[in-house]
C-alpha cells in the first residue's frame, strides 16, 4: 500500500492548500456553522411547535415533516442545482450567495438539523414536569418568563443525550457536501482516491480523521452531561 | 408525464424500496447477531463485536460506502488479474445492499443490546425454573419482550435507512435520485424532478410511520404504554 | 435406585428430597456453610432467618437456579448428576434430568415473575405445553382448574395481563402457574414480602389451603405466625448454617439458641394466631 499518497497530501486532508480551506478544517467549519443555524432556528421554533395555537404550530410541523421525511442529499441537490433553475432567484441579491457550494451545503445541512432539533426540543418541552410549571405560575411569573427561565432551560438540559446523537449525525451528514464539489474531508478522500487510483489509503485516512473528531465530540458531550445533568445523577448514600 | 421520464423515475423508486428493504433485512439479522455477541460472557466474542459497532459508528455512512465499494472493486480487480481473468464488476445493487446492511447493523446492534438489557432478569429466571431450555427461554420469553423495547429504535433506524439509500446514487446505482438527476440534466427541468423524487420519499416515510404504529401497538400488548 | 461410586450411605429411601452438606460461595464470601435438609412427602418446611442468613440462596440451590460449590441433591432417591465447571461450582450434568427435576419441583418467586407479555391463561399453560408437551386443550383444562383453586376466576381474568392485576392477584396467578405443572413439591421464596400488607392475607390463605391438602412445600418467609401455624418443621438459618430446627410449637414457644431468641424478639411480626382479616373465611378481593 502506498501511504505516500496520504502523507504527501496531508495538508489537504487536514486544513487546506494555502488558497482555500479543505479537508478536516472545512468539515469542522461546515459542521459548526450548520449546527449554529440549526440551533438558532430550533430554539424559537420549538416553542412555536408546542403552541396551543394551530396557526403557529402547523407551519413549523410542516417544516419538520418535509425536512425529516426526505433525504439530505435531495435537499442539497434542490438548493444547489434546483434553485439555479429559477430565473428570479438568479437575478436576485441572494444569488451571489446561493451560487456558492459552501452556502448551499450550509443551508441544507442547517435546515435539516434544525428540523430534527425542533422535534427533540419540542418533545423535551412537553415532558416538563407539570409541578414545575404550576409552581412558576403560583409565583406570578408570566407565560413568557416561565418559558425563558423554567421550561426552556429544563428542556434543553433534558435534550442533551438525544441532541448529542443528532450532533454526531450532523457531523457525518457534512460528508454529503462532497457531492456538490466541496473539498471537505470526504471530498478530499474521493479526490485523492480517484487521482491516484488508491481508494484504500485515501479513504482510510478520511475514516480515521472522522473517527478521531467524532470521538472528540463524544467526549465533549460526556463533559457537558456531567456538568449540566449532574442534578439527575443518583444521590450517593451517606457512608 | 414528467417529460417522458415517468417510467424511469418509477423504476428508480422501486429500486430504492428494494435496496431499503433488503439492506434493512441484512442489518436486522447481522445486528441481532452482533448484539448477542456484545452481551456474551466470552470475551473473544464481545470484544470484536464492540470494536465493530464503535468503529462503524464513528464515520459517515457515505465514506464507508465509498471505501468498501471502491476498495472492494479494486480488490476484486487485483484478484482477477492474479487469477488471469478479466476485471470482475461488482453489481452495484448487491454491493449497496450488503454494504448498507453492514453499516447499519452497527446501529441496530446498539438498539438490540439496549433492548435485551431492558428485559427484567426475573422473566428468564422463572422460565428456567419451570424447565424451559435455553432456546425456549430466548424464543418464548426474552425475544418477544425485547422486541417491545427495541421497536422505537428499529423504527427510527428504518426511517434513517430509507433515506440513506440516497447515497447509493453516488456509486451510480439506478435508484430514485440517480435517475431523477439524470432526467433533470437531460430535460433541463431538474428542480421539478428533484421535487418529485422528494415527494416520493415523503410518501414512503409517511407510509412507514403509519405501518410502524400498527406494529408497535401489537407488541405493546401487556404493557401500560405505547411509545414510538 | 442407581448408586454411583462415592455416594453417601445416608440416603433415606422414603424421602422426597434429601440435601446433604450444601456449600455456596459468592467470590470470597461463603453464604452457605454446609446445610442439609430432608423433606418427606406432605412436609411443610419453613426457612426463617435474618437477611444474609442464606435462606433464599439455599432454596434457589434446590432447583439449581444457583450453583453450589459442593453438596448433594437427591430427589426421589436418585442423586442429581453434577459436573464441576471452570469456576469451581457444580452444574447439573444431565439436562434432561434437570428439566424433569424442575417440573416436579416448581417455584413461586418473591417478585412473582409472571411473563409480562403473556395473559394470565397463557402464563399458566406455558410450562405444561412447552415443557411437559401437553396439548393446548389439556393444558387449558388444568389451568382453569388451578386458577379457580387460587380464587382467580378465569371468566374475569383469563385474558388479563399481569400489569393489570394487583400484587396479590399476580402472586395467586403465579401459584396457579406453579400448580399447573402438577409438581411433587413447591418451593416458595418469600411469596408475600413484595406485597402491600392488606394483600398478604389472600395469598397466605391460598398457601394454607395447599398445606392442608397435603402438598409438600418448602417456604422461605418472614411471616412468623404463618410459619408457626402451618409448617410441620421450621429451620432457623444463621450466617449460612442451621442454628436450630424442629417442630414449630417448640421452636417458637421455647427457642433453645440465643440467636433464635434474639431473632424472634426483634422480628416485626409476633407469633399471633394466624387469621384472615376479621377472622372470616377467605373471599377474593375486588
Amino acid at each position: 500500500m502506498n501511504w505516500h499518497v496520504v502523507f504527501d497530501n496531508l495538508a489537504l486532508f487536514l486544513w487546506g492548500d494555502g488558497t482555500r480551506t479543505t479537508g478536516l478544517l472545512l468539515t469542522v467549519e461546515l459542521f459548526i456553522t450548520s449546527l449554529g443555524l440549526g440551533l438558532v432556528m430550533a430554539i424559537p421554533l420549538s416553542l412555536l411547535r408546542v403552541s396551543s395555537n394551530p396557526l403557529l404550530r402547523t407551519p413549523v410541523w410542516l417544516f419538520t415533516y418535509l425536512f425529516r421525511g426526505t433525504p439530505l442529499l435531495v435537499q442539497i441537490y434542490i438548493i444547489y442545482f434546483g434553485l439555479a433553475e429559477i430565473s428570479w432567484i438568479r437575478s436576485s441579491w441572494a444569488w451571489t450567495y446561493l451560487r456558492e457550494a459552501y452556502i448551499c451545503a450550509w443551508l441544507a445541512i442547517g435546515l435539516n438539523t434544525a428540523a430534527y432539533t425542533i422535534e427533540i426540543l419540542a418533545g423535551c418541552i412537553q415532558k416538563t414536569f407539570h409541578g414545575e410549571i404550576e409552581a412558576a405560575r403560583a409565583m406570578g411569573m408570566s407565560r413568557w418568563t416561565q418559558m425563558r427561565h423554567i421550561i426552556l432551560p429544563g428542556a434543553m438540559r433534558r435534550a442533551i443525550p438525544a441532541y448529542s446523537n443528532e450532533v454526531v449525525l450532523t457531523l457525518h451528514c457534512t460528508a454529503l457536501a462532497s457531492s456538490i464539489t466541496l473539498l471537505d474531508l470526504a471530498g478530499v478522500g474521493r479526490s485523492i482516491s480517484m487521482r491516484y487510483a488508491s481508494p484504500y489509503e485515501a479513504y482510510i485516512a478520511a475514516l480515521v480523521l472522522y473517527a478521531v473528531f467524532t470521538g472528540l465530540v463524544f467526549l465533549l458531550f460526556r463533559l457537558a452531561e456531567s456538568k449540566w445533568l449532574a442534578y439527575l445523577r443518583p444521590r450517593s448514600t451517606h457512608p | 408525464m414528467l417529460y417522458g421520464y415517468a417510467d424511469s423515475i418509477l423504476a428508480g423508486a422501486l429500486v430504492t424500496i428494494k435496496v431499503g428493504v433488503f439492506s434493512f433485512a441484512v442489518a436486522l439479522a447481522l445486528g441481532l447477531l452482533v448484539a448477542n455477541a456484545k452481551l456474551s460472557k466470552h470475551r473473544w466474542l464481545a470484544w470484536p463485536a464492540t470494536a465493530f459497532t464503535s468503529v462503524m459508528r464513528s464515520a459517515p455512512d457515505f465514506v464507508w460506502l465509498l471505501f468498501l465499494y471502491y476498495g472492494g472493486q479494486t480488490a476484486l480487480n487485483l484478484l482477477g488479474q492474479r487469477m488471469g481473468f478479466q476485471a470482475i464488476d461488482i453489481d452495484a445493487f448487491a454491493a449497496s445492499v450488503i454494504i448498507l446492511g453492514v453499516i447499519y447493523s452497527a446501529y441496530l446492534a446498539e438498539t438490540f443490546r439496549g433492548a435485551f438489557l431492558a428485559v427484567d432478569k426475573g422473566q428468564a429466571e422463572s422460565a428456567q425454573a419451570f424447565g424451559f431450555n435455553r432456546l425456549q427461554v430466548q424464543m418464548h420469553i426474552v425475544v418477544p419482550q425485547m422486541m417491545r423495547f427495541a421497536l422505537p429504535g428499529i423504527s427510527n433506524n428504518w426511517l434513517v435507512m430509507l433515506k440513506a439509500t440516497a447515497i447509493t446514487s453516488m456509486v451510480s446505482l439506478n435508484e430514485l435520485i440517480f435517475l431523477s438527476r439524470s432526467a433533470g440534466k437531460a430535460t433541463g427541468h431538474g428542480l421539478e424532478l428533484l421535487i418529485v423524487a422528494a415527494l416520493i420519499y415523503l410518501l414512503l416515510s409517511t407510509v412507514s410511520v403509519v405501518a410502524l404504529r400498527f406494529i408497535a401497538a401489537h407488541y405493546a400488548a401487556g404493557s401500560k404504554e405505547i411509545t414510538l | 435406585m442407581t448408586r454411583q461410586p462415592g455416594m453417601a450411605a445416608k440416603v433415606n429411601d422414603m424421602s422426597k428430597l434429601q440435601v446433604n452438606d450444601l456449600h455456596k460461595r459468592y467470590g470470597q464470601h461463603e453464604v452457605l456453610k454446609g446445610v442439609s435438609l430432608t423433606a418427606n412427602a406432605g412436609d411443610v418446611i419453613t426457612l426463617i432467618g435474618s437477611s444474609g442468613s442464606g435462606k433464599s440462596t439455599f432454596l434457589r440451590c434446590l432447583n439449581l437456579l444457583e450453583q453450589p460449590q459442593s453438596g448433594e441433591i437427591i430427589w426421589d432417591g436418585t442423586p442429581i448428576a453434577m459436573k464441576r465447571t471452570r469456576d469451581g461450582s457444580l452444574q447439573a450434568r444431565d439436562a434432561r434430568q434437570l428439566q424433569r427435576l424442575r417440573t416436579q419441583l416448581s417455584m413461586v418467586f418473591q417478585s412473582f415473575n409472571l411473563w409480562a407479555h403473556l395473559s394470565v391463561l397463557e402464563n399458566v399453560i406455558a410450562a405444561p405445553m412447552r415443557v411437559q408437551k401437553l396439548s393446548r386443550a389439556e393444558a387449558t383444562e388444568k389451568a382453569l382448574h388451578y386458577l379457580n383453586k387460587v380464587q382467580m376466576d378465569p371468566a374475569r381474568f383469563a385474558h388479563s395481563y399481569p400489569s393489570q392485576l394487583s400484587g396479590g392477584q399476580q402472586q395467586r396467578v403465579a401459584i396457579a402457574r406453579a400448580l399447573a405443572v402438577e409438581p411433587e413439591m413447591i418451593l416458595l421464596d418469600e411469596p408475600t414480602s413484595a406485597l402491600d400488607p392488606e394483600l398478604v392475607g389472600e395469598v397466605l390463605t391460598v398457601i394454607q389451603n395447599l398445606a392442608s391438602e397435603g402438598r409438600t412445600m418448602i417456604m422461605v418467609t418472614h411471616e412468623m405466625s404463618f410459619a408457626r401455624e402451618v409448617s410441620s418443621q421450621v429451620i432457623f438459618l444463621h450466617q449460612g448454617r442451621i442454628e436450630e430446627q424442629g417442630a414449630p410449637a417448640t421452636l417458637f414457644r421455647s427457642p433453645a439458641s440465643e440467636r433464635l431468641k434474639a431473632f424472634l424478639g426483634t422480628s416485626l411480626r409476633s407469633p399471633e394466631p394466624f387469621a384472615t382479616p376479621e377472622n372470616k373465611p377467605f373471599v377474593s378481593s375486588i
